[in-house]
Order: C-alpha cells, then sequence, then structure tokens
C-alpha cells in the first residue's frame, strides 16, 4: 500500500499503542511544547526548505519514569540535530539510535526512525528533547498533529511563512479543544507569523476499529501551493493538476517488456470469448499469483514498479499490482488505466491536492461506458465487487495528459452475505442434524485469507473450530467446503452436526437453543472507556434459518418473544414460528452504516442488551400431554 | 615495533587485501560448492504419496559445519599475545516443495545477518571478530524448469559499514514450486571469551515443522579442536572417522523424519531425539580463566560444581548465616533452637539476601520483579559450604529440572540444578533455591520425581571438598499438597440474568505460585520477605546498595500496587477463571500472601457478577452450572491417542464448593444429574450435589495423583479430563 504521504503522521500513533502508555497513570505528561516551522530558501540549491525545531519539555509522574523518545526521518527529512537535558543536564549515556523503521505489515520501508530512550530519575523532574530537522521539499510538508502520546499542558505551533510562499493551512478536528490562534505580520521578514496555542490537549488513543488519525485529533493540513523568490517561481501541489502532472510523470514507461506480458495476457485469455471472463481471468491471475508485499523506498514510494518486473518477481505492492493488472489487461486490448486514492482511513480527498491525501492504487477498468475498479491487493474479492476501505472512495483515474475524478462504487447490500441453514431434530439428548452456509464478498474473504493462511493438512480441522465458536460439544462429521478457488463462486460449508450445547432436558422437558452463533454476545460497548467512534470492518448481511424437526409427541410450550430493532445504521430480527410438528427460527442483522458515532453508543448499547437477551431465551418443548 | 617489522606488517596486509575475495566473489564460490557438491536427494523431485496432503514436504535438508581453530601470535607495542583464531563455516541446505500459500508465506522471504564485523583494534594489534552470511535459492517449476534467484534483489535492513542485515523476497516462486536454497554462515573469530562449549552449543532436533525425507548432519573439526556431542532421547549415534589431514568427522543421515506434532504435556528435551553437539578449542590456555569452558556432559559439569566449592575461588558468602545469628541473638538461642527453626531462618535470610536485593536494571521493568529467579547451583553451592561449617549434616543433590534435559543428557554446567537435603531422622528437610515464594522444605515441581545425584561435601581444605556419591530420586509431593480449595457462593442479581459469585480461594504448594506471583506487589512480598528474618527495611538496604543508593524513591514508590493496577490483577485472574470479563468485581483482597511457611496458604477472595451464564425458558431459568468452576480441559480427537508419556506439572488437586441460592418462588430440578465420580489409579473426579433449604450445595473433587503418566495410562487421564468436561456442560433449572 502507498502509505508513505500519511506516514509522518501515522508514525505517531503507531507508537501510542507499541512503545508508549498513555494511560491515566501515565509515566509522564508534557509539560509544554514548542514547535517552528520555517519556509527559507537554501542559499545552496535554491530550493525551498522548511526548518522545523521541535522542542518538548516532559515531566514526571513517577520516580523513575521512562520515555521512549523517537521521531521518524526520510530521504526528504532530515535530522540535523538532536538534544536532551533531563534536570538541566545532558544524560550521561544520551546517544540517538539511527535506524530502518520495521514492522510485519511493510516489507521494506525508507522510513528511519531516531530513537533514544529518556529516563526522568525523579518525580516532577523535567526532560527537555529538541530536534532540528529540515524538510527538502515542500511537497512532503503534508500536515502538523498537534496530538502527542501523553498528555499535553499547552504546546504552541509557530509557522513562519514569508509573503514569497503560498501555502495553506487546513485546519481539521479543532472542535472541543482549546486550541487558539494569532496571526502577526513581521515588515522586517516581509512575512506572518502564525501561532497556534493549544491548552490541556489529551494523549492520543489508539484503539481496534476507530477511524484515522486524520479523524481523530487537531491537525493542520499543508497545503505548499507555490514560492515566489527572486522573480522565480516554483510550483508544487498549486491545484490538482500540477499533482496528477507529477504523479503521470511517475507512471510513464513502466512496462519495460512488452513481449512478455503480451505474452501472459494471450496466454491468460486463450480459448476466451467473452471479454468479461478475460478480464476476470486476468484480474484473478494478479490476485492469485502475485504476493503482495509492501515496498516503500524513496521514489518508488509513488513510482510503480514495472510491470514485467512485477510478473517475473510474482511480488509487489499496491502499485505494482495496478500496473501489472492495467499492463496486462491493455495487452488483451482493454482501455485500462492506473488510480490513486486514499483509503476511508484518510479523512480527505483530491478537493485538496497533497501527498497525504492518497495511500493506494488500483486499476480501472473502462468497458462499455462503466468504470470497473480492480484492487488485485484484496486477494479473495471477485470481479466488480469492492472492499469497505475503498467503497465511496474519491479515485483520481489517469486519463493521459489530464486526469479524471470518480467514486468507487458503494456496493449493493447484497454484495456480502454470512447465511446460514439448518435442519435440525432432536435424538438421543442432542440436537443433530444439517447444516449449511453460504458466504459472500467480504465475509468470504474473510474465512479464505484464514484458511490460506494455515497449513493445508490442519484447513479441515481450523474450519471444524471456526464453526463450532464457542461451542465446546459441537460435533461436526461430513464437512464439505467449496468453492475456495472460484473467485466467481460463493465459499459455502455443509456439515452433519451432533450437540449438546443447546440443549437441556429437565425431566420430559426440553429447553432449546437455536441459535450456535449469537453474534455480538460481548457487544456492550463501554461507554466509560472507549474514546472514539466504532468502524465496523465492512457491512453485515447476516441470516439465520433453523428449522428444528419437534420429537414425536411433543409441542412447542414456549417461544421466545420475537425482536425486532431497526434504525438508519442497523437492524436485528429474530423471529420463531412453530407449525406441524416444527419450530423455525430466523435471525437477521444487517450492519447498513459501518460507521457507529459515539453519540449512538447508548442506543446501541441499549438495542445490544435487547438482542443478548433474546438469545439468552430459550425454546421450550414439552410433551403434548403435559 | 621496529621499521623492517612495520613494513613486512604493511606488506602482509597489502597483499591480503589484494588477494581478498570481494563479497559477490566469494558468494558465487560458495554457491558453486553448495550446489555443485550437493548429494542426490537434492535432485529429487517428487513427493511421496503419502504426503500429498502437507503444506510443504522438505525433499532434503542437510546441515554441514566446518570448525578449524588455530592459536596465532598477536603483537602488542611491547608484548605479544596468543590468539585463539577459529572459523567456522556452517551452511543449511534445504530444498522444499511447496504445496500451499502458508508455506509460500513461510518461504518466500529470506532474513539474515549479511555483515558483522565486531573486530576491535589494540594499538597495533586487531582481533578479529568477523560474521558474513552468503545465499543462494533457485525454484524449479512443476514442468522441470530451473532458475536462479537473483539475490541482489536483496534490500538491506540495516546498513552500517559493519553491519549489515538482508531480506530477499524471493522472485517467481509460486504454489507448486520446489525451493532450494541455502544459508551459508562464514565466522572468523580471535575473541576467546565466544569460544566454549556453551557459546557455540548447537541443538538438532529430529523433527520439523514439516515432513523430511532426507535428512542430514555433517561436522568436521580440526584436530586443535575439542568436541562434545550427545544423542538423545533415541537419536542415532554420529559416525566418526578421521580424514588424512587429521580432521575429525561426525556425520548421520536419517529418512522420513515426521513433523512434530504438539501435544498436552510434554517434555520436549527428555521425548523428542535430538543431537546436541559442541566444540572448543583444545588449548589449556583457553580454559585458564574460564574453566566451563570445555566442560560437556554429566561428568564434566558434575566435576566442574565440585570444583566451584573452593573458598578461595569462590570465597563463601556469609550473609545468611549473620542474618541467622542476629535473629536468634545470641548463640545460645541458636544452639537451642531445633533444628527445622535454624534452617528455616537460615533459608529465609537467604531469601531476603537474594531477593531483597535490587539492582538499578530491575527499575526497567518493576512488575518483573516477582519473577526473578535464583541460580540454585550457585546458591547450592554457598549454603552447602554454610552448612559444612556449622556441622550440619547434609546432602547436595545434582539434578536437571523436568523442563530440561534428562540428568544423563546434560551437556553444559547452565543445564544442571542443585538443591540441599538437610538430615533430620526420618524426615529430611529441603532447601531449594528457585524464587522468592518457595517455602522452606518445599520442592518446586519441576524436580518432584527426578533422579539426582546426592553428594555429601566433606571439607578438606579452603580450595578442596570431597564428596560422597549415590543416586537417589527427589520425591513426588501428594496430590493433597499442591491443592486449589475454592468456595463459591452464588446468587442471581435481581434482572435473574446476570450472577454474582463470591469467591474465597485458597492455595497450597505448586498450585498457588502463579496467582502469588500476579496478585501481590513487589513491595508485599519484599515485606514478608523482610519480617521472616527480622531484615532491614527496604529504604536501608537501597540506600546500602551503591547500585541502588540513589533510586531509592523510585523504587519505594514504585514495587507497591496502584488501586488500578491491584483491580486488573484481580480481574484477569477472574478472567482466566472464568473465561470471560466479569462486569463487576469488587472486595478482591489478599487473605494471607502465604510467604511465611508456617502460614502456607495462599488465600484470597473477589467477588464478580457474570454475563451469559444465565436463561430464561418461559417462567423458568436455566444456569450453567457446571461453568461456576472455571473450564475444564476439553480433549480434541487427535489428543485421545498417545504414544510419549505424560508430563504433567504437578501432582495436584483441586476441590469446588458452590452454594447456589434458590431464588424465592422457584424450585431446583437437575441435581441428580450433578451426582457422579469417576475414579482411577491417575485420579478422581467426582461431584455431588444436595438441596438443604434455599441453597444447592455442589461440591466438585479433582485429582491428578501424579506427576507423571505412562503413555498406556492416557486413556484413564482422558476418563478423568472428560468427567470433568462433562460436568462442565451441567446445567439446573429453575423452576417456577
Amino acid at each position: 500500500m502507498m502509505t508513505k504521504p500519511l506516514f509522518t503522521f501515522a508514525i505517531g500513533i503507531l507508537c501510542v499503542h507499541t512503545a508508549f502508555s498513555n494511560t491515566a497513570d501515565s509515566a509522564v505528561t508534557i509539560n509544554s511544547a514548542v514547535e517552528t516551522y520555517q519556509f527559507a530558501q537554501n542559499a545552496k540549491t535554491a530550493a525551498i526548505e522548511i526548518k522545523q525545531r521541535l522542542t518538548t519539555t516532559y515531566i514526571a509522574n513517577n520516580f523513575m519514569a521512562n520515555v521512549p523518545v523517537a521521531e521518524s526521518y526520510n530521504n526528504h527529512i532530515a535530522i540535523n540535530k538532536v538534544e536532551c537535558k533531563v534536570d538541566g543536564r545532558t544524560p550521561a549515556d544520551f546517544k540517538p539510535v539511527y535506524n530502518y523503521y520495521g514492522s510485519n505489515d511493510i516489507f521494506y520501508s525508507d522510513q528511519k526512525i531516531c530513537y533514544f530512550p529518556v529516563t526522568i530519575p525523579k518525580k516532577g523532574g523535567l526532560a527537555v528533547v529538541s530536534f532540528d530537522e529540515t524538510v527538502d521539499d515542500p511537497r512532503y510538508f503534508t500536515s502538523i498533529g498537534f496530538s502527542e502520546p501523553y498528555a499535553v499542558n499547552q504546546k504552541q505551533i509557530i509557522l513562519k511563512v514569508p509573503r514569497w510562499m503560498k501555502v495553506e493551512f487546513k485546519e481539521y478536528n479543532f472542535n472541543g479543544f482549546n486550541i487558539t490562534k494569532n496571526t502577526q505580520y513581521v515588515s522586517a521578514d516581509d512575512a506572518d507569523i502564525i501561532t497556534y496555542t493549544i491548552k490541556n490537549l489529551p494523549a492520543t488513543r489508539h484503539e481496534g476499529n476507530s477511524p484515522g488519525p486524520t479523524y481523530l485529533y487537531p491537525h493542520l493540513m499543508v497545503l505548499c501551493k507555490s514560492a515566489t523568490v527572486g522573480g522565480t517561481t516554483a510550483t508544487y501541489f498549486n491545484t490538482l493538476d500540477d499533482q496528477y502532472k507529477w504523479y503521470h510523470s511517475l507512471i510513464k514507461n513502466t512496462v519495460a517488456d512488452q513481449a512478455a506480458i503480451t505474452t501472459k495476457a494471450h496466454e491468460l485469455t486463450a480459448g476466451l470469448t467473452n471479454d468479461i471472463d478475460k478480464v476476470k481471468a486476468i484480474f484473478y491471475y494478479v490476485q492469485d499469483n502475485i504476493r503482495y508485499i509492501a515496498f516503500e523506498d524513496g521514489m518508488a514510494g509513488f513510482r510503480p514498479e514495472n510491470a514485467d518486473e512485477v510478473l517475473r518477481k510474482k511480488y509487489g505492492d499496491c502499485k505494482g499490482m495496478a500496473n501489472l493488472t492495467k499492463a496486462l489487461l491493455t495487452a488483451a486490448g482493454f482501455d485500462a488505466r492506473l488510480c490513486w486514492l486514499g483509503t476511508k482511513h484518510i479523512a480527505y480527498d483530491y478537493q485538496t491536492p497533497s501527498l497525504a491525501v492518497d495511500n493506494h492504487m488500483i486499476c480501472a477498468l473502462n468497458y462499455k461506458a462503466k468504470t470497473y475498479f480492480l484492487d488485485a491487493t484484496e486477494s479473495y474479492l471477485g470481479f466488480d465487487e469492492y472492499a469497505e476501505r475503498i467503497q465511496g472512495r474519491q479515485v483520481l483515474i489517469e486519463d493521459g495528459e489530464k486526469y479524471r475524478l470518480a467514486r468507487v462504487p458503494v456496493a449493493l447490500a447484497g454484495q456480502n452475505a454470512n447465511i446460514q441453514t439448518a435442519h435440525l431434530a432432536i435424538a438421543d439428548g442432542a440436537i443433530t442434524g444439517t447444516v449449511n452456509y453460504t458466504w459472500k464478498g467480504e465475509d468470504k474473504e474473510e474465512i479464505l485469507t484464514g484458511i490460506n493462511s494455515i497449513k493445508r493438512e490442519r484447513t479441515e480441522d481450523a474450519m471444524i473450530k471456526y464453526l463450532a465458536g464457542d461451542n465446546n460439544d459441537y460435533s461436526i462429521s461430513n464437512l464439505v467446503l467449496s468453492g475456495t478457488s472460484n473467485p466467481d463462486k460463493d465459499l459455502t460449508v455443509s456439515y452433519n452436526v451432533k450437540t449438546k450445547n443447546g440443549i437441556s432436558s429437565f425431566g420430559k422437558t426440553y429447553y432449546i437453543d437455536l441459535d450456535n452463533t449469537k453474534e455480538y454476545m460481548d457487544g456492550v460497548i463501554k461507554t466509560d472507556e472507549r474514546k472514539h467512534d466504532y468502524w465496523f470492518d465492512h457491512r453485515l448481511n447476516l441470516s439465520r434459518s433453523v428449522e428444528l424437526t419437534l420429537p414425536q409427541g411433543y409441542k412447542a410450550a414456549s417461544l421466545p418473544a420475537a425482536l425486532n430493532i431497526v434504525n438508519a445504521g442497523y437492524e436485528f430480527h429474530i423471529q420463531y414460528s412453530t407449525a406441524a410438528g416444527k419450530v423455525t427460527y430466523k435471525k437477521s442483522i444487517l450492519i447498513k452504516n459501518t460507521h457507529l458515532p459515539k453519540n449512538a453508543f447508548a442506543q446501541w448499547n441499549t438495542d445490544m442488551e435487547q438482542l443478548i437477551k433474546t438469545y439468552n431465551d430459550a425454546l421450550t418443548i414439552k410433551p403434548i400431554s403435559e | 615495533m621496529k621499521k623492517p617489522l612495520l613494513l613486512l606488517f604493511f606488506l602482509i596486509t597489502a597483499i591480503t587485501v589484494l588477494r581478498a575475495q570481494t563479497y559477490n566473489e566469494k558468494a558465487a564460490e560458495i554457491q558453486k560448492l553448495v550446489w555443485g557438491a550437493a548429494g542426490p536427494e537434492f535432485s529429487i523431485k517428487d513427493v511421496p504419496a503419502k504426503y500429498a496432503n502437507e503444506s510443504a514436504v522438505i525433499l532434503a535438508q542437510s546441515y554441514t559445519f566446518q570448525r578449524t581453530s588455530n592459536l596465532k601470535v598477536k603483537f602488542m607495542i611491547i608484548t605479544a599475545g596468543v590468539a585463539n583464531r577459529v572459523t567456522k563455516v556452517s551452511t543449511l541446505h534445504e530444498r522444499v516443495k511447496i504445496n500451499d500459500k502458508s508455506a509460500l508465506e513461510r518461504y518466500s522471504t529470506l532474513e539474515y545477518q549479511k555483515k558483522l564485523d565486531k573486530s576491535q583494534s589494540f594499538l597495533i594489534a586487531k582481533m578479529n571478530d568477523v560474521h558474513n552470511t552468503y545465499i543462494g535459492a533457485k525454484i524449479i517449476k512443476p514442468n522441470g524448469q530451473e532458475s536462479t534467484v537473483n539475490t541482489s534483489e536483496e534490500v538491506l535492513l540495516k546498513n552500517t559499514g559493519k553491519d549489515q542485515k538482508g531480506k530477499l523476497a524471493v522472485s517467481g516462486l509460486q504454489v507448486g514450486d520446489i525451493l532450494d536454497y541455502y544459508i551459508c554462515n562464514n565466522d572468523l573469530s580471535e575473541n576467546s571469551m565466544e569460544d566454549s562449549y556453551k557459546k557455540n552449543d548447537q541443538i538438532y532436533t529430529l523433527a520439523d515443522e514439516y515432513p523430511i525425507i532426507n535428512y542430514s548432519l555433517y561436522f568436521q573439526f580440526n584436530d586443535k579442536t575439542s568436541v562434545y556431542y550427545i544423542a538423545a532421547n533415541g537419536a542415532p549415534q554420529l559416525e566418526e572417522s578421521t580424514l588424512p589431514n587429521n580432521d575429525h568427522v561426525f556425520k548421520m543421515s536419517a529418512r522420513d523424519l515426521p513433523k512434530y506434532q504438539s501435544q498436552k504435556w510434554v517434555s520436549v528435551y527428555r521425548q523428542y531425539p535430538y543431537i546436541e553437539i559442541s566444540s572448543a578449542a583444545k588449548s589449556k590456555m583457553m580454559t585458564y580463566n574460564n574453566p566451563a569452558a570445555r566442560a560437556g556432559g554429566l561428568t564434566a559439569n558434575k566435576e566442574l560444581f565440585q570444583k566451584f566449592f573452593s573458598e578461595v575461588d569462590n570465597p563463601i558468602d556469609d550473609t545468611p548465616k549473620e542474618r541467622m545469628k542476629d535473629y536468634f541473638d545470641s548463640k545460645k538461642n541458636l544452639k537451642a533452637a531445633p533444628l527445622d527453626s535454624s534452617m528455616k531462618i537460615l533459608y529465609d535470610a537467604w531469601k531476603l539476601h537474594v531477593f531483597g536485593n535490587y539492582g538499578k536494571d530491575d527499575l526497567e521493568d518493576l512488575s518483573m520483579l516477582n519473577y526473578r529467579k535464583a541460580k540454585g547451583t550457585i546458591a547450592t553451592i554457598n549454603i552447602s559450604r554454610i552448612l559444612t561449617d556449622m556441622d550440619i549434616a547434609h546432602e547436595v543433590l545434582l539434578v536437571s529440572s523436568r523442563d530440561n534435559s534428562a540428568l544423563n543428557n546434560v551437556y553444559n554446567f547452565s543445564d544442571l540444578d542443585a538443591l540441599i537435603r538437610i538430615s533430620n531422622g526420618s524426615k529430611p528437610l529441603y532447601m531449594c533455591f528457585d524464587d522468592a515464594l518457595t517455602h522452606f522444605n518445599e520442592i518446586p515441581a519441576k524436580f518432584q520425581g527426578e533422579k539426582a545425584i546426592s553428594m555429601v561435601p566433606k571439607r578438606k581444605s579452603s580450595t578442596k571438598y570431597i564428596f560422597d556419591e549415590m543416586d537417589t530420586t527427589i520425591p513426588v509431593i501428594s496430590a493433597d499438597k499442591n491443592n486449589i480449595t475454592e468456595q463459591l457462593n452464588v446468587s442471581l442479581l435481581a434482572d435473574m440474568q446476570k450472577i454474582k459469585v463470591q469467591r474465597l480461594v485458597k492455595q497450597t504448594g505448586y498450585m498457588r505460585h502463579a496467582d502469588q506471583k500476579n496478585l501481590l506487589s513487589a513491595m508485599d512480598i519484599d515485606n514478608g520477605l523482610m519480617e521472616l528474618v527480622n531484615g532491614h527495611p527496604l529504604a536501608k538496604r537501597l540506600s546500602r546498595n551503591p547500585d541502588t543508593k540513589k533510586s531509592a524513591d523510585a523504587f519505594l514508590g514504585g514495587m507497591g500496587k496502584s488501586p488500578v493496577e491491584l483491580r486488573k490483577s484481580f480481574m484477569e485472574e477472574a478472567k482466566g477463571q472464568f473465561d470471560q470479563e466479569p462486569l463487576q468485581i469488587s472486595d478482591y483482597k489478599v487473605l494471607n500472601p502465604a510467604i511465611e511457611n508456617n502460614k502456607p496458604v495462599f488465600e484470597y477472595t473477589s467477588t464478580v457478577v457474570l454475563n451469559n451464564l444465565v436463561k430464561k425458558a418461559g417462567n423458568n431459568y436455566i444456569i450453567d452450572a457446571g461453568k461456576l468452576t472455571g473450564s475444564f480441559m476439553q480433549l480434541d480427537e487427535k489428543d485421545r491417542k498417545r504414544t510419549i508419556d505424560v508430563y504433567m506439572p504437578a501432582a495436584r488437586s483441586f476441590k469446588y464448593t458452590l452454594n447456589i441460592t434458590i431464588p424465592q418462588g422457584y424450585k431446583v430440578k437437575g441435581v441428580e444429574e450433578l451426582n457422579t465420580k469417576k475414579a482411577n489409579k491417575t485420579g478422581l473426579f467426582s461431584s455431588a450435589a444436595t438441596v438443604n433449604g434455599s441453597v444447592l450445595n455442589i461440591t466438585v473433587n479433582r485429582v491428578y495423583n501424579n506427576n507423571f503418566e505412562k503413555a498406556a495410562d492416557w486413556p484413564l487421564v482422558s476418563e478423568l479430563i472428560d468427567a470433568g468436561f462433562a460436568f462442565n456442560n451441567q446445567k439446573i433449572l429453575l423452576e417456577k
């Protein structure tokens, strides 16, 4: 994934849950911080640079408070000087370590870390850490974050902008925070000094299923447009045209060995007469045969690898996979284009031209007046199916010297499905019968991702464990799994089940639980702990239909009450019915809007309690004679 | 160095530089050697039908190791020394058939320390310590087409002049391919501190993640190298031979090695075949400062252990003895004290001395203080010499932990452990030097039932102790002494959906250690240790220790548990017990920390509110009564077949007493089904239930009689596990 532009901002967040503690009993608080950013012309190169000085004063809340300080840099951001003083003195063992940044998700990145631990021995002691940095190209100066992994008592962001520099600072997420702004013109420098003062800023906090940091924390998006010095104007991203022009220059000549691409395209489409079948053959080939690895190295963070190289290597990042998809489709006679987009993780779109806007590349196919988007990094989504992370997102599509803006379609409700049908009976004090599942879209993708991450000799065991869920006495036999290797088919499973988990008998009365999956049993959100909105992984379209054949001479003595909860974001429906010696249980859960804002938590929790209460209501069957 | 010598030095250096191969030249040479000299097993392309469903199959795996030791004169300014120059070349060569995406992911990336130069210069002399790794890979497609992977496509994750870490994404690799790759490590070291059996130790377990069709080991050492190896748990002995140049060769080959399959309750180094081999320079000079350098095997390490009794080389640390004397206030009192009393104080004084002492590094993570371990062999030697001095008859027991190799397969000194058995009529007293919470006369579970060498030390002189030796077995502590007794008072809350459980937990022996470490703070433990022997307060101890003097406040401020941390610890404990995070937890506290072995029962209490254990059924309620004891183990089908013996952590017992209040207006059904009993020679599971007025009393007993069972008795153990699991699923009905 092309995550580079956001990296500087994202790294701070990463540290929150890896290295820093930001709980109430955090080891330190940031007593004060001052960050100055100044645009200046490099006397030697004449390039416009941004000089940054970041000074942070930590105050210890405990004895021997440890602060793991980390500052990221890369080929365009240099750290010129680092200073650290603890209670007025430079620690004897102060030795910053400069290293490559590594993570499990990224194969290689040129992002580097300057790291050093700071220990403040006394409670109330102070550590002052400062970095002098230079950004060598205004295009890479994309944002200024205000929040820190620790609570901040006071922080100042000072921006010194000469009038020859055209730059816009766009404010995000200021509401609810104590932030003031002051602008002053300094005639001697012909520059504006913009000062933001922030007081009592809470620490950043990592929570699962949260919106990305650009939605959560106050920050400035920096839009460097142009600089005119000495009569010469350098244009950066004044408009989206400028950004596209730069992007377009990077995607020229990204096929070196056209013959290899053409041969492969012909091989993949040989014998196919239907155009869509040809497209699918190419798309599924890339999905299945090219391993995704994230590779972010200098310009390679923006320029796709040559398509023939990706084909040869059998691995690539999103740009490489998109480029290969495009090259193969083009070689097969289709109109395919590369496109850039920011996933849902990012709060921006192309209204604000900046490298911070996008983090992903896919391929667009124009076919019969319709544009299809092909994202081969989604290994198990079918053609014309879209992952939640890109649905509805604005895309910048290449179009020669121009570009086109469009949006990835929001998938229809039926794209994803998780369907169970079961025919059950009672025998020897256990529930027995047959169960069938069908999974589509992102539900199917989740399961196939799981299956393919484990050794194949363990696939059946793993599938059985998955299907048994939290039921500890759920015996599965005759498991048949199909659709694992055909992207156009639904993933299905059928099996026989024998379980005592869902049945209790006291005397001649049976108490039966017909729901073996019980989604959201732990779905109550801890509102006293949760700080951010909750974003579901994807939209959910789940249904359960269970038919229980009653034993001869039995009747349904008590059916649990129905549940019907409908609101704009989700629906829960549970219904029991009985007829002719059978009881039918039907459940459907729809997550229609994947964004659950904090102000909806209370209603969600009320609804959860209703759902759980319904789950905990058992069906009672008795002999007809009683 | 005189001028002519200096010129010669530069000349030699220049020639060396001129002749030195580049990294790429060396890599090409190694590639030729590895693939050129590969045996016929590295040409296999077909996978036997029996492995068709495996994720990957290793068609051939070989490990070759060649080592040369030479002494080399090193010139300093006015002196010269002899350096031990060791070169090591080791190559792992593997040919693997990739059958699925999981294996593709596993083999698609190679990561390696490409270069590491830790050489040090001392004036004109240089002590070389250089490492280089060379890799190679080729892919054989299903149609037989072979292609060599371009290793220059690597990226460097670290790239300083002397330290390079490489990572290669194997290009062109797909499911269905065969990957033939090698990793060749070249080391040149003149650092004699790195040349010992311990540092060079290599273990080869004859089982892997995937089945191996052809497996081979080959080790070659020059005649200036000392070698020791063991073949444990049924591994074949290595075939030994001598080459014309006097190099010694040790090798083996095997076919059809099964893949490793995880099972419950195993001791890997007791039950899976492995070869352990190491080497060090033969020169006596190399062991002068490091007597352990060439101590390989039980006999050598036992002798080393005995050698460490020398009071000249290792002076006796009398601090525990002095603390004991202070405790008894006078020689008369000490003499008058019963043996078990004085020995207890000596032991507790040792505990305070070791675990009541802290280092600056401990501040990095104070939460780990409770998990510190003592070095049992060193403590045993010290206390044994004190006891010898006091004329207390005792034996030193040399043992290997149940988690480690068997005593006869001990390789390094660190594999050994030791304890003390003090003669005391028919009831010997044990001193085991393990953790801060081990009591006097408590034998850690890891030693129970183990064969040991009993050594009765006799002091001949300050440098010499002699030992009367015999074989012995350390007793197994019975299940009733490793016990958890839990009383649970259970009631339904008004909503008839949630359950409130008041718990009183009592733990003894082995069963108490984990919760003690989790629930007690480091400060609780330190206080307890101090009180045992009337020791100095923590602040005084910290201020007297130069390492902690300046950071005493940090220790004093950080060793306790804050209310938030205490709640978190109890919450974690309850979560582990009930397999769910309680909705609420309250009234939690430790009632007896059990640091004192006169009050050996660890007791704590807490009250939790649990969800999802009650179901409504019309006007009635069904309660998952069987789950109130916490989850018991469930056996999968694959767990039921067992061919290897069972190493359980300890003989142990559990007793749960549940008092479930029956709400007014309801009667309870399903009580009869709660009565069950399964007993055999391996243990017992029983449950009994009665209704007394408005309370349902359920008593559950679970006992594992032994810490070890033969594989043949696994079905009996399984019976008990199944009975416990069946109880877990029992329910009761509250009928209106």
